[in-house]
């Protein structure tokens, strides 16, 4: 009795195997991303993570209204409370926990085992858990952003730009957080691909929001590559008349950057693992 | 260098699945060792043996889910991983314990399976999901989170999974692990309808009773070396080396065979069983000591048995030069 042929050596059947290639091989993407953004927002954690976010411009309004400089005692004065830099640790939270469950939850879960075998390709996975991610900045900055107009209107008025400009500005600073957080977040997938428990990329997620303000004031030539560097000078400009977007624009670039890099290693990782 | 063995499919057929010279290590352990196993198209293939002895491990690897250091695997005649894409919406598993997000429900669980098979239409996905549930027993706690559910239940939404589509090839690890008896029918009788509607079946179990009730056909690892592997009836059948006795006067029947050197013990009733003996020096002997035979058979060992003298007592010791092989289809390399 000979050796069971060598798979690929051309003994191995081809002619009636039962496989047909022309068969879909891979779900319709819109039905992963939704499947994966639903799963991803339907963690306690992450809501609980949002409500926490949501407290910020509660306090940041009790704040300004009581003690807080009188300049800035207006609606987007509320809003810049909210996503200035030391507030990123509450901003990034939901963000880092979405990032942290993609990959080192689902594989300490086991369920990443059934995504592969479905199969989902490293690309598509990169795909839906970037989705994921995105989902989860745009919903964390809208309810921060959004809970911000809520209470800074009712508390201080729209202060000097009158509501249209406001609304516009608060727009645009909203947008522009959502991209942040979305760069800082597939940037942080890399850690969750590689990593093997989710409390790695929690704390290497915290350790960059709380360390790159630090960072940024004790060595300036760091700021520019750093996830929260100079998020200041785009808060400053959106309240000078005319807004000034320029570092709006530079700061985005830098989250782009970040996606590039963080989806590119990510994809790199899970290639290299399946 | 180790024996290996194969259960030949038959000619014209690929193998649902194909192993050939597989082997794993981690951190200098060989967990699997040189596999070469043909799984036939299909059969139900019980993989059986002692903890630790790398039948996980070898699943993961014939799924593509760990990569071997060396060997390759075919599956329904495509290779991996180059072609997993291909054939792996093909395939069904439940390897180790059912993997589930805790705080969702056993449906949503479900729903995200169907939302990744390709083979699965969107619009047909509820419905899918609720026939399965349905076929699982879990239609009553569908709602319910999966972190409420019991052990016994997670492993029937495990093994709704693979249920979801049609598939080819369906492998389960310990798939009645957790389940009570009522459960453990159903499993059985799940594989029982995968099986008839087609599908190759290889299901690993500690269960030697369920492996013997539910397969066709048997492997049998040792530290990571597959010992035997082939149809489960010639394993049992020509194992046996026990000749068992029909006749009026056991006890003298037993006094005459020990008085010539045989290991013969009374059994039940008006039988004796003869170990290690060939029937026709039996009936000679008994028919010379005056004794009635009204009856020889030589029944099937249990694969209980089997397993035994294959696997105990050998944990420390290198394997032998040429394991036993149990049909013609059994082949060393």
């Amino acid at each position: 009795m000979s050796a069971p042929a060598r798979p690929g050596d051309g003994r191995a059947p081809q002619a009636g195997a039962p496989v047909r290639s022309r068969r879909r091989t891979t779900a319709p993407l819109l039905r992963l991303l939704r499947s994966e953004i639903e799963l991803a927002l339907a963690r306690p954690r992450t809501a609980v993570a949002l409500g926490a976010a949501a407290l910020v411009p509660v306090l940041g309004t009790v704040a300004l209204s009581t003690t807080g400089p009188e300049q800035y005692a207006y609606v987007l004065g509320v809003v810049m409370v909210a996503l200035a830099e030391p507030a990123a640790f509450s901003l990034g939270m939901p963000v880092v926990l979405v990032a942290a469950d993609a990959f080192a939850a689902e594989r300490a879960r086991g369920t990443l085992d059934g995504l592969r075998l479905s199969p989902v390709g490293p690309g598509r996975l990169v795909l839906m858990k970037a989705s994921a991610v995105a989902a989860a900045a745009v919903l964390t900055s809208a309810v921060v952003v959004g809970t911000s107009l809520l209470v800074g209107w009712l508390s201080l008025g729209a202060g000097p730009f009158g509501t249209g400009p406001t609304l516009a500005r608060a727009l645009l600073l909203a947008v522009w957080a959502a991209g942040q957080l979305t760069g800082f977040g597939i940037l942080l997938l890399a850690v969750s691909a590689a990593a093997r428990r989710s409390s790695v990329v929690v704390a290497a997620g915290l350790i960059a929001l709380v360390v790159a303000p630090l960072m940024a004031v004790l060595w300036g030539p760091a700021a520019p590559a750093l996830p929260t560097g100079h998020w200041h000078e785009v808060l400053a400009a959106t309240v000078r008349s005319p807004a000034d977007t320029g570092a709006a624009w530079a700061t985005t670039l830098r989250a782009a950057g970040f996606a590039v890099a963080g989806a590119g290693v990510t994809g790199f990782v899970l290639s290299r693992n399946s | 260098m180790p024996v290996q063995h194969t259960v030949t499919a038959p000619p014209g057929r690929p193998p649902a699945l194909r192993a050939v010279g597989l082997g794993r290590g981690f951190r200098g352990v060989r967990a699997v060792d040189g596999v070469d196993l043909d799984v036939p198209m299909g059969s139900v293939l019980g993989l059986l043996g002692p903890n630790g002895s790398g039948k996980t491990t070898l699943m993961r690897m014939l799924l593509g889910l760990l990569a071997p250091t060396e060997g390759a695997v075919e599956l329904l005649g495509r290779r991996l991983p180059g072609r997993a894409a291909e054939v792996l919406p093909h395939v069904g598993a439940l390897i180790e314990l059912p993997a589930m997000h805790p705080h969702r429900t056993g449906r949503q669980n479900l729903l995200r399976y169907a939302a990744t098979e390709p083979l699965l239409d969107t619009a047909r996905i509820p419905s899918a999901v609720a026939a399965v549930l349905d076929r699982v027993g879990l239609s009553g706690s569908a709602d319910r989170r999966v972190r409420e559910y019991s052990l016994g239940m997670r492993q029937r939404l495990g093994l709704a999974v693979p249920l979801l589509t049609r598939r080819r090839l369906v492998v389960l690890d310990e798939p009645t692990n957790g389940l009570d008896p009522a459960g453990t029918r159903d499993v059985r009788r799940l594989i029982g309808e995968m099986h008839a509607a087609g599908a190759t079946v290889v299901i690993s179990s500690h269960l030697l009773g369920e492996i013997e009730a539910t397969c066709t056909h048997v492997a049998v690892l040792r530290a990571g070396r597959l010992l035997t592997a082939g149809p489960l009836r010639d394993l049992l059948g020509g194992t046996s080396d026990t000749v068992v006795v029909g006749t009026p006067d056991g006890a003298r029947a037993v006094r005459a065979l020990v008085e010539r050197g045989f290991d013969a013990v009374g059994a039940s009733g008006d039988r004796v069983h003869v170990r290690g003996a060939q029937a026709p020096e039996v009936v000679a002997l008994l028919v010379h000591a005056g004794v009635a035979v009204h009856e020889l058979t030589r029944p099937s060992a249990r694969l209980e048995d089997v397993f035994a003298r294959l696997t105990d007592g050998h944990d420390a010791q290198p394997l032998p030069a040429r394991a036993e092989t149990w049909t013609g289809a059994g082949a060393g390399r």
